[in-house]
């Protein structure tokens, strides 16, 4: 199960954050003494296996694993628990029962709590409140960026998208921040950023004054190994994620759900099966980004080559040496057989779920046709059963391809969902209209039809099965997402100049920034918005600050220059290859979320011939539209919700 | 020669295979103090030295009657001096930023600058040091370990958090003679253990447990202990005069020597790692690893002072070192050396002297120049005259000209020369910190140039901070807060433009941290001048807040984006502020709004319905309405409550669910009410009043059939349940009373059929409605299969489909090809015939396959593999 991805294969050698993670979580360990529990955030327990692996855990004292709750941990006989958590407001609350549990059976426990990525003065401050503050001690694990594959960095935050959008809460936007200044720590600081949306300007802002409050420590720009960084909003494309992924891997997560790298589904026959997902699996490294539709003929070809090699090694007069390569080839047999099962487990799914008719309803929402019969379809859905997941899908699809849920079907659509669903889904209802993403459709139309002209969305007579594809529309047949479009012209040579028509369609600016190295007063040369307002003054990060002043900036700039460090190893090192000079390595940043199915289109992309690009991903969260919208669920009920899935 | 005239090997010692060197750092002479009365504490490092008169001794006291603590530079020039008024003191040392660290009898610690001035962080070893008093006591850089005299130990380990730590209860005969502490990054455990010599035996005490070890010296008792400084080793003194080496967990005894002395030594010490030091009165003994010694007379007393390559002697008059002779320096001046090195310095000799014999010299080491080179480098880095650094660089530079490119890296004498230059300034009396460079490299440039800035050498500190490329901007801001400190009749504006006078343009320059001084040092309006200056939001913040600027710290925080910074500032804001004003400050601020919000629901409800109210926000309102109904409604208690009551059994709801169904009803009203008063919640207050009807409906239903499955349940649900218990007319009221629409309804109803396998009435409720059902006959097929009904049951709706091509489809699905085959025929639908015929041949070759598969057993094997790692997270 530990298969870990290979972090150096990719284009940015990513192990470095593993390595810098595990070492952290290390010595946030050993800080404290002898044999402990180690109390994990269940949100963060799933993705650990990135960082550290359970057995180096036991070798520095971890004698227990348990998941947060506040029962007492007493009867455990251990002297110190750690706890490993977000920096939230429920789990220092439930942090604070827990240690007063434990406090009133057994005397003398000393409790440790480390923060991801940093402590916060609020939680501080319930502690305070809960009476537990001074038998605390409190550290921080600066672990932002989690490296999931070889191209791919996520930031774990679900609810981003929705806290923007809805809320007005801007704290993820913050942290992928600091999470870009962390990574350029490492790899060096891009010369261009390019981004569109709301949420990506704020970052685009925030990350500019990180680095000049940096001063002079800040890494040069464009001297690293990040080139570029395009900075893509979700709400640019909340249509996107709602669709239907039609690669392998993109189905694969929303059939069967992939969960931290890791997917489980029953092989016909009633046995359960979990295995890793990732580049170091070769075969789905080959297959993870093909059209489902030609994953079945892709591992046909794999097994009759097996095939007619063993016939090949059959003859009396076959070498040892022929015979080894033959065998070598069998390890991956296994494997294959594996993919094998896998892909017939998503078949049976797909028609367990009426995918076909699903994506029909899709397909016909995103060309704007038949939006009637569409509405009939959904309400037919909700009659025979279909999750609630599913059902808002369809019913955001109308509402943002038409402006709007058609006002005659809006009522009866939503009374029906509160009917079938439970009334307490009014929240939800209110919380997707707050977001812009369900609403009923009032005198504007939606400019859905001019964007999808503009971006070239919807490609006509376009096989899926072609391998290797023709268009990146082929990730959702036929319909390309709208990020992949941006990024495709992001990473011309003229960039999106002679674009900005078809930009202005969309929400929030556009810019384009050339970072300065530090010291050069001017400040950064920025269009088509006018300058960030520079602070005169340079600063730094408090290096004199007491102890336990949080920075809030993940560590501090203690930490900041380690990682300095450990980036220039890396970065004075005759940089990976020669090709990485050829080719420019861009940073994608999708802000609020990124499909497998949209990740396969930026990797066909950079690996068209004539590319001059490698890309990396790097996103708040790996979503698909059912994880999307669960965020716009409310806590309580998304509860009930899993038990009766 | 002048080789000879150079060499210091004529003070050299010679003491196994080594050669000691003792040399005079520094003549000095303490002015207001007599060592022989004196308790003294030296710290590391060539750091300064405390001195106070010891109150245990007995003296003629003259001029004042408390005593007097002085502070010195290793040099002998005072730093600081302060009258000692407190309780009587215990142990006093230097601590690793060069505090002195003073423990008194009651258990108090507390900590003075170099300067003499009491430093804020105190604190007390715990109550029960306080009542019962000091016994023993060991300080060391990190923290200290103190024994009462009920023989209870405790320590601190991190003065940066002083948190005294009770270790394992140990029961002694008598009391312990020495202490001695082995840190816990030098013990296999990682945590602290104290060493007691007590009788003929030793005890080792960490948290958990103390064990008693008293085989390991004879009979003899421990008179005292010294753990090298690199905590490998430890020494111990006896009664009978033997010097014993033990490895620092005492598993094995390294060597031992017979002093034959009936006197215990004064002092012992550690020379280094290895060889240790005893002093008896007026004579000193070096003991070396192999029993090897050498005797030296010293001047009485002698204070010995530890550091990682040798050790310090301070008397009355002068300050000496000891140490082993680094290696390329014994190789260069070793008597008869023919090292590399030697030769080299020689032929440079030779060629200043213009002998012929330098080239003849040079080339019988050809080969081995570069290693020459280094070595002549590193001898002179190593040395302490000046005159031999430069004869030995001179040397150095002359063999690298003969090497070829490359072999003797560029900088290499550069770096030598840059490190002499620092170590030589050091080491002048003026500034007295005899520094070696092995010790340099063990306490890291960057820690020396702090210690200077620390020390006020600030001008020092900035040019060898630049020499070695360290950031200065930690010197500067140093620099800055001693000005504050220095200049309290200057005007705020003056010193504002002094500072920036001489900071702007430096890159780095931490003006919190300046303010953060002025403030502390009660000048806030210059605090605020100084703030002005700063860039990072998270250094601003906290101190505006702490300025009383919190309008402004919130604004910088918002600037900034950081919720951190700005929950900080919320919170000292709603403290501080009346609510209808705090509330106007949120209003104008959107994103503070959204944090404050996020906040209360979680741990100030009751206030968030009250902010609510206040600003006329019935939408929110109503849903935090609506969630409480939720609550109620799921058994799930408020999150203030959750510990105490854990989740409630499905058959125990029934007790609480009445006063909670109440509760719930009122909820929802309210929320229908609130969503009604909302611009445009129109069809929200018609869910939240139908919602409240349905629980009514439920709790009715529930009353009637003594069942508590409805409550909670969707209208869906509730109408399925009434089906599954054969209720119909239920079902047809529910039908009725929320405009259920027929089609839906007849969906529910044969779902709900064919959900409790009912194929008969699932059969009669397909004939009620004449002609055919409302929903036509693909959901009755739909039901069947998914409830896995007999085929003949799930064939009789598809032969009452209209169409033929259609049936073919629906039967081949349910693997009545025959029948399909037929349909098929009859709607000439030829490609659906093939299909079928594909799929029958197929699946009597599937079948085949599946038996001779090659991959299956690979596959189970490898499932068994996973299962077995059974090491992941939960």
């Amino acid at each position: 199960m530990a298969t870990l991805p290979n972090f150096e294969l990719g284009p940015l050698p990513l192990g470095l954050i593993r390595e810098e993670g595990r070492r952290q979580l290390l010595d946030a360990l050993d800080t404290r003494r002898g044999k402990k529990v180690l109390v994990l955030d269940p949100r963060i327990s799933g993705f650990l296996r990135f960082v550290a692996e359970v057995p180096l855990l036991r070798e520095h004292g971890v004698e227990q694993l348990v998941l947060l709750d506040t029962n007492s941990l007493a009867q455990n006989g251990i002297r110190s628990v750690v706890y490993l958590v977000r920096a939230t407001i429920d789990n220092a609350q439930t942090i604070s029962k827990q240690i007063r549990n434990t406090a009133r059976e057994a005397k003398g426990v000393e409790f440790g709590v480390f923060f991801l990525p940093a402590r916060s003065h609020v939680c501080e401050k319930v502690f305070a409140e809960e009476g537990v503050f001074g038998d605390i001690h409190i550290g921080d694990y600066p672990l932002n960026f989690i490296p999931f594959d070889s191209d791919i960095l996520s930031l774990e935050l679900p609810s981003s998208f929705k806290d923007v959008v809805v809320d007005g809460d801007k704290t993820s936007l913050h942290a992928v921040a600091s999470a870009l200044l962390q990574l350029q720590a490492m790899y060096g600081a891009p010369s261009l950023i390019r981004g569109k949306g709301p949420g990506a300007a704020v970052v685009k802002d925030m990350l500019v004054r990180m680095q000049q409050e940096l001063g002079s420590q800040a890494p040069v720009p464009g001297e690293g190994a990040i080139d570029t960084l395009l900075l893509l909003d979700r709400e640019l494309d909340p249509i996107t994620p709602l669709m239907t992924q039609l690669t392998y891997e993109g189905l694969v997560d929303e059939l069967l759900g992939i969960s931290n790298g890791t997917v489980q589904f029953d092989v016909n026959g009633g046995q359960r099966q979990k295995f890793a997902l990732n580049s170091s699996d070769q075969v789905f490294h080959e297959l993870r980004d093909l059209s489902f539709a030609a994953v079945g003929p892709e591992l046909g070809k794999r097994t009759k080559g097996l095939r007619t090699d063993y016939q090949g090694t059959k003859g009396p007069d076959r070498s040892i040496a022929e015979l080894k390569q033959f065998t070598s080839q069998l390890k991956s047999l296994p494997h294959i057989t594996r993919h094998i099962n896998m892909a017939e487990a998503v078949s049976t799914q797909m028609r367990r779920r009426s995918l076909r008719a699903r994506v029909h309803v899709e397909q016909l929402l995103v060309d704007g046709r038949d939006v009637e019969s569409c509405c009939e379809n959904i309400e037919e859905m909700m009659c025979s059963g279909m999750d609630l997941l599913t059902v808002l899908r369809l019913l955001c699809l109308v509402s943002l391809t038409q402006g709007g849920i058609p006002k005659r079907h809006c009522d009866g659509l939503r009374r029906e969902v509160l009917h079938t669903y439970g009334h307490e889904h009014v929240l939800t209802l209110a919380s997707l209209q707050a977001a812009g993403l369900l609403k009923r459709q009032e005198g504007a139309r939606s400019n859905f039809a001019a964007v999808r002209k503009a971006f070239r969305l919807l490609v006509e007579g376009l096989d899926d099965a072609v391998v290797p594809p023709l268009d990146a529309a082929y990730t959702y047949s036929g319909y390309c997402p709208l990020t992949a479009r941006l990024a495709e012209s992001a990473l011309r040579p003229q960039g999106w100049t002679g674009l900005e028509d078809a930009l202005r369609l969309l929400p929030g600016p556009h810019f384009e920034v050339k970072p300065t190295a530090y010291s050069q007063e001017a400040s950064p040369a920025e269009t088509p918005e006018p300058a960030t307002p520079a602070a005169a003054a340079s600063g730094s990060l408090g290096l004199l600050s007491r102890p336990g002043s949080g920075t809030g900036m993940g560590g501090g700039a203690g930490a900041f220059a380690n990682l300095m460090r450990l980036g220039s190893s890396f970065r004075e090192a005759p940089s990976t290859g020669a090709t990485s000079k050829q080719h420019k390595t861009v940073l994608v940043v999708f802000i609020g979320g990124v499909t497998f199915a949209e990740i396969a289109a930026l990797r066909w992309m950079a690996s068209r011939p004539g590319s001059n690009c490698n890309i990396v991903i790097a996103t708040t969260k790996l979503i698909n539209g059912n994880t999307f919208l669960s965020s716009f669920i409310d806590g309580n009920l998304r509860q009930g919700m899993a038990e009766s899935v | 020669m002048v080789a000879v005239n150079l060499s210091p090997a004529g003070e050299w010692d010679e003491c196994g295979n080594h050669f000691y060197q003792r040399s005079t750092l520094y003549e000095v002479d303490w002015p207001n103090s007599s060592l022989e009365s004196c308790r003294v504490a030296c710290a590391a490092y060539g750091g300064p030295i405390a001195m106070i008169r010891d109150e245990r001794k007995m003296v003629q006291v003259s001029g004042p009657q408390k005593p007097v603590l002085q502070i010195y530079t290793a040099a002998g020039r005072q730093l600081g001096s302060f009258a000692w008024e407190q309780q009587t003191i215990a142990a006093m040392a230097w601590t690793l930023h060069e505090e002195l660290m003073v423990l008194d009898q009651a258990g108090e610690v507390k900590l003075y600058s170099m300067h003499g001035q009491q430093l804020s962080h105190q604190f007390s070893m715990g109550a029960e040091c306080a009542r019962e008093g000091v016994l023993q006591a060991c300080l060391f850089p990190r923290g200290l370990a103190v024994m009462t005299k009920s023989h209870h130990l405790w320590v601190v380990t991190d003065l940066a958090e002083p948190r005294p730590r009770s270790l394992a209860p140990l029961a002694l005969a008598s009391a312990p003679q020495c202490i001695a502490v082995i840190e816990g990054r030098h013990t296999n455990s990682g945590s602290i253990e104290v060493l007691l010599g007590a009788g003929s035996s030793i005890n080792v005490v960490d948290e958990d447990s103390a064990q008693e070890h008293n085989n390991l010296l004879g009979s003899s008792s421990v008179t005292s202990m010294a753990v090298s400084p690199n905590g490998q080793f430890l020494a111990v003194f006896t009664q009978d005069g033997r010097l014993v080496v033990l490895l620092a967990d005492l598993t094995r005894t390294l060597s031992e020597f017979s002093t034959q002395s009936d006197a215990q030594p004064d002092q012992m010490g550690w020379c280094g790692t290895d060889s240790v030091v005893l002093v008896w009165k007026e004579l000193m003994l070096m003991v070396g690893p192999l029993g090897e010694w050498v005797r030296y007379t010293v001047e009485s007393p002698c204070i010995l002072a530890p550091e990682c390559d040798g050790i310090r002697m301070i008397s009355q008059t002068s300050h000496e070192l000891l140490r082993r002779v680094p290696d390329p320096l014994a190789d260069v001046f070793r008597p008869g050396s023919t090292a590399p090195g030697a030769l080299l310095f020689d032929a440079r000799c030779l060629f200043d002297g213009e002998e012929a014999r330098a080239d003849e010299v040079l080339r019988s080491i050809a080969t081995d120049l570069p290693e020459a080179v280094a070595t002549c480098a590193a001898a002179a880095a190593a040395d302490y005259s000046p005159a031999r650094q430069a004869a030995l660089l001179k040397a150095a530079v002359y063999g690298r000209a003969f090497c070829n490119v490359g072999t003797v890296p560029p900088d290499l004498l550069l770096r030598a020369s840059i490190r002499l230059r620092i170590l030589n300034s050091l080491r002048d009396p003026s500034v007295g910190v005899p520094l070696s460079d092995a010790e340099l490299t063990a306490l890291s440039p960057a820690v020396l140039v702090d210690r200077l800035a620390n020390s006020r050498r600030h001008l020092l500190a900035l040019r060898m901070a630049t020499a070695l490329e360290l950031p200065t901007n930690k010197i500067l801001s140093h620099w800055a807060c001693a000005k504050v400190d220095a200049s309290g009749d200057i005007s705020d504006e003056e010193l504002q433009e002094a500072l920036t006078g001489k900071l702007r343009g430096q890159p780095g320059v931490q003006w919190a941290t300046i303010a953060r001084h002025a403030q502390a040092k009660g000048r806030r309006p210059l605090a605020a001048l100084l703030l002005e200056h700063e860039s990072s939001a998270a250094e601003q913040v906290p101190l505006l807040l702490g300025l009383g600027e919190e309008v402004k710290g919130l604004d910088k925080g918002l600037e900034a984006g950081d919720a951190d910074l700005i929950y900080l500032a919320l919170f000292q804001l709603w403290r501080s502020r009346p609510l209808p004003s705090f509330l106007q400050l949120l209003n104008a601020r959107p994103l503070a709004r959204a944090l404050f919000f996020s906040y209360a629901a979680r741990k100030e409800p009751d206030l968030l319905k009250q902010i609510f109210a206040t600003m006329n926000m019935p939408d929110s309102l109503a849903e935090l309405e609506i969630r409480s109904a939720i609550r109620l409604e799921r058994g799930i208690s408020m999150p203030d409550a959750a510990a105490s009551s854990p989740a409630q059994a499905p058959g125990t709801r029934r007790a609480g669910a009445d006063t909670g169904s109440l509760q719930a009803l009122q909820c929802l009203s309210r929320a229908s009410d609130l969503f009604g008063q909302s611009k445009d919640g129109a069809w929200q207050a018609k869910a939240a009043a139908e919602w409240r009807t349905l629980r009514q409906v439920q709790g009715e239903l529930e009353t009637e059939k003594g069942q508590a499955v409805f409550l909670g349940t969707s209208l869906a649900a509730t109408v399925r349940k009434c089906i599954h218990l054969g209720d119909r007319r239920s079902a047809n009221k529910l039908r009725d009373k929320f405009h259920i629409s027929e089609r839906r309804f007849a969906w529910l109803v044969l779902n709900a059929l064919a959900e409790i396998k009912d194929w008969d009435g699932l059969e009669a409720f397909s004939r009620e409605r004449k002609p055919a059902p409302v929903t036509g006959y693909e959901p009755f097929i739909g039901a069947c299969k998914n409830n896995s009904a007999p085929n003949d049951r799930t064939a009789r709706f598809i032969a009452r489909l209209p169409d033929a091509k259609h049936k073919a489809v629906e039967y081949a699905a349910i693997s009545m090809y025959q029948e399909a085959a037929e349909m098929a025929a009859q709607s000439k639908d030829s490609d659906m015939l093939s299909k079928i015929q594909g799929i029958v041949g197929s699946a009597s070759q599937a079948l085949y396959a599946e038996q001779h598969a090659p991959g299956g057993r690979h596959a189970s094997a490898f499932d068994r593999d996973l299962k077995a790692s059974g090491t992941d997270f939960p």
